[in-house]
């Protein structure tokens, strides 16, 4: 059974951090690698690279910035000190530890149910501009590749997408990602009622996803 | 039976009986029949009225349970809290459609909601198919029916209007005859209680008077079915979503939540659909005409002729802002334009032939940008320079269209001026060739082309299986 059918089974509504990305790997999508524990000696720190991010993992905290839950540019001397301070913080919940990513550039991808349309996905460029310039686009679930080649020439940051200042990008694994998260969506229509791919890290070679968040219906 | 079969009674009924049917002008029931009865309607009518023996000459019948004959289509116009009672009436007749002109139904509040889910309850079980409640009606310039309750028929043309209002359908048939622009069938849907806009997208689709559908919506309830027969239709659509601006965020715990107002998924649904939206009436019929008239386009480089350097660069600008281009013309072209062009004029697009040209340099010009094969449509424009002959002009544009048409390159004609010009274009409109008084606008019904000729692009490429 997938994640999320047991999540669901259970009667709960959110899933942690690292449910959602086994729930995305699982669909083939690329999250980044990470490492999960309550306790300092749970985490292999030989597996990490660093500088690496902590964050409060748990399905009971959806805004982990807001309360301080996330720390960034850890490096190997301040590790246990750093993972010590927030486990105290937050001492029920687990904490998520992964390396820090490269990034070119910050895209958005999400699932919202539609009340007219149902099961919907959005693009858009992601980091602080997202909310400001609300510089996305949507299609209803499923689409086909020309849906999500369309998505990318569709928001006003396009030219970004384009190479613009010579930043390559792989504008072909963004569309792959769309088509892989529509058919995810397809997949949990029955369930799913909502779901944040952002950041996803875009890079000369492919996508990864750097957080997420998903709630059942 | 398939959609187009199950609407086949209701609009082209072989006969009709109207419910409600009254003697006094001021009953919505007296003007359904005079209307049916005036515009000539070759069918059988029944007026069904249990207090008059009589209405306009006909012999009335009680209930449409009285009525000797098969009835095709009912047209009920009494209270609401009677519409069952008569929807039971129709149900044992095995009338095959009915059209509920009468409000007090959803619209108004949870009595309302209970008595149309209990008509719609009567109609499913008895197999009718039911237009509104709360609707106009509809009316059929094609085959000469006017089965609604205002007076006035459309003129006879290529575009179905489905709208969700009444008031505003009737408004948007007068703005249609008063720009000349015709129309094939109008159906106002009402509440959509069970006939909504993706069965008449379909039945407009098999329809062979119909070209473009034009469409007034307000809010869809089944998304999933409007998009599947939107994908589906061969023909273009153009719609006004309303009710844009209504704050409809879904439960914002996510940022897709928060950034997901429902108009913005609206509009990507049409977009993903190919339906072009319009912002206005004046905008849905732009583009309707446009689409109806005009062939679509597989390029977007955009030839300009103007009689005044400034309307030119307006379109020049609305057309690059657009998505659209304005190339520059080819060495061969520009040569064969000199010995038209006057000396203070550079031969180039924009091509301004100045404001003291005639008919002669009007028609040469705009004949050989229409051959350089770097141009894809044509933007001829006029503006009243005073010098000017805008109907020399209008002359030029019609012969280009008559001459021209195997080119299948769009010609769109932009008139600036006043009354004056109003009256000059009367020809162009006639003939249902896209004239607009302003740059922006004949821009956008260039574009409009454009988006048509991808979406047939796409349908081609489409494999041959309905998704849904």
């Amino acid at each position: 059974m997938s994640i999320i059918d047991s999540v669901h089974k259970e009667g709960r509504k959110a899933l942690a951090e690292n449910e959602v990305k086994e729930a995305l790997r699982e669909a083939g999508i690329p999250t980044t690698d990470f490492q999960v524990g309550k306790r300092f000696d749970q985490i292999d720190a030989k597996k990490l690279k660093f500088p690496v991010v902590m964050k409060v993992c748990s399905p009971d905290i959806l805004h982990k910035t807001d309360v301080g839950g996330v720390v960034l540019d850890i490096t190997k001397d301040q590790f246990e000190q750093e993972f010590n301070k927030l486990s105290q913080k937050f001492p029920k919940e687990n904490i998520l530890v992964e390396s820090m990513q490269d990034r070119k550039v910050e895209v958005i991808i999400g699932l919202i149910n539609d009340r007219t349309f149902g099961l919907t996905i959005m693009f858009g460029l992601g980091g602080i501009y997202t909310e400001v310039y609300k510089d996305v686009t949507f299609r209803v679930v499923p689409i086909r590749r020309q849906d999500a080649e369309e998505m990318l020439k569709e928001i006003k940051a396009a030219p970004i997408l384009e190479g613009f200042r010579k930043i390559k990008l792989d504008r072909e694994a963004i569309i792959n990602l769309l088509l892989a998260v529509s058919a995810f969506g397809e997949k949990h229509m029955e369930i799913l009622d909502q779901m944040d791919l952002n950041p996803v890290f875009v890079k000369t070679k492919g996508v990864i996803v750097v957080d997420a968040k998903m709630l059942l219906k | 039976m398939g959609t187009v079969e199950d609407l086949r009674p209701i609009f082209s009924p072989k006969s009709i009986a109207v419910v409600g049917a009254s003697r006094s002008p001021m009953k919505i029931g007296y003007e359904i029949l005079q209307n049916i009865l005036v515009h000539g309607y070759r069918g059988k009518v029944y007026p069904i009225n249990p207090e008059t023996p009589e209405i306009m000459g006909l012999k009335t019948q009680p209930s449409v349970l009285a009525v000797k004959e098969d009835i095709d289509l009912v047209i009920v116009a009494v209270p609401a809290e009677f519409v069952p009672k008569v929807m039971m009436e129709c149900a044992r007749k095995k009338v095959k459609g009915v059209v509920v002109i009468s409000s007090g139904f959803g619209e108004t509040g949870e009595r309302g909601r209970q008595l149309e889910a209990e008509i719609l309850d009567i109609a499913r079980k008895g197999g009718i198919r039911l237009v509104g409640p709360n609707t106009l009606g509809y009316k059929d310039p094609i085959d000469n029916l006017d089965a609604a309750f205002v007076f006035g028929m459309p003129q006879k043309g290529e575009i179905a209007l489905i709208s969700q209002s009444g008031a505003l359908c009737v408004g948007m048939i007068y703005y249609a005859n008063g720009e000349h622009i015709g129309l094939s069938r109008v159906i106002s849907v009402g509440n959509k209680a069970d006939i909504d806009d993706a069965d008449l997208i379909d039945y407009l689709d098999a329809d062979p008077a119909t070209r473009v559908i034009a469409m007034y919506i307000e809010g869809i309830k089944d998304g999933k079915k409007f998009l599947d027969s939107a994908r589906r239709c061969s023909k273009p659509i153009v719609a006004i979503k309303a009710g844009r601006t209504a704050a409809g965020s879904a439960a914002a715990s996510t940022h897709t939540g928060s950034l997901s107002g429902s108009d913005a998924v609206y509009d990507s649904a049409f977009r993903q659909v190919h339906i072009q939206r319009a912002y206005d009436v004046d905008e849905l019929f732009d583009l309707a005409r446009a689409l109806a008239y005009q062939p679509a386009i597989h390029g977007n480089r955009v030839g300009i002729i103007s009689n005044g350097g400034g309307a030119g660069i307006m379109i020049a600008d609305w057309c690059e802002s657009l998505g659209l281009r304005v190339p520059n013309i080819s060495k061969k072209t520009a040569e064969a334009l000199r010995p038209h062009l006057p000396s203070i004029s550079t031969a180039r697009n924009p091509v301004d032939v100045t404001g003291d040209a005639r008919f002669h340099r009007y028609h040469a010009t705009g004949a050989i940008m229409l051959n350089d094969p770097n141009v894809d449509a044509l933007i001829m424009t006029c503006v009243h320079a005073g010098i000017a002959r805008p109907r020399e002009y209008v002359g030029a544009v019609i012969k280009l269209v008559e001459e021209k048409r195997n080119l299948k390159k769009p010609i769109i004609a932009c008139w600036v001026g006043g009354p004056e010009i109003n009256e000059v274009v009367q020809d162009l409109r006639v003939k249902n060739i896209p004239v607009y008084p302003s740059a922006m606008r004949a821009a956008k019904a260039v574009r409009c082309l454009y988006d048509e000729g991808k979406r047939l692009e796409l349908i081609d490429k489409k494999p041959a299986k309905n998704s849904g």
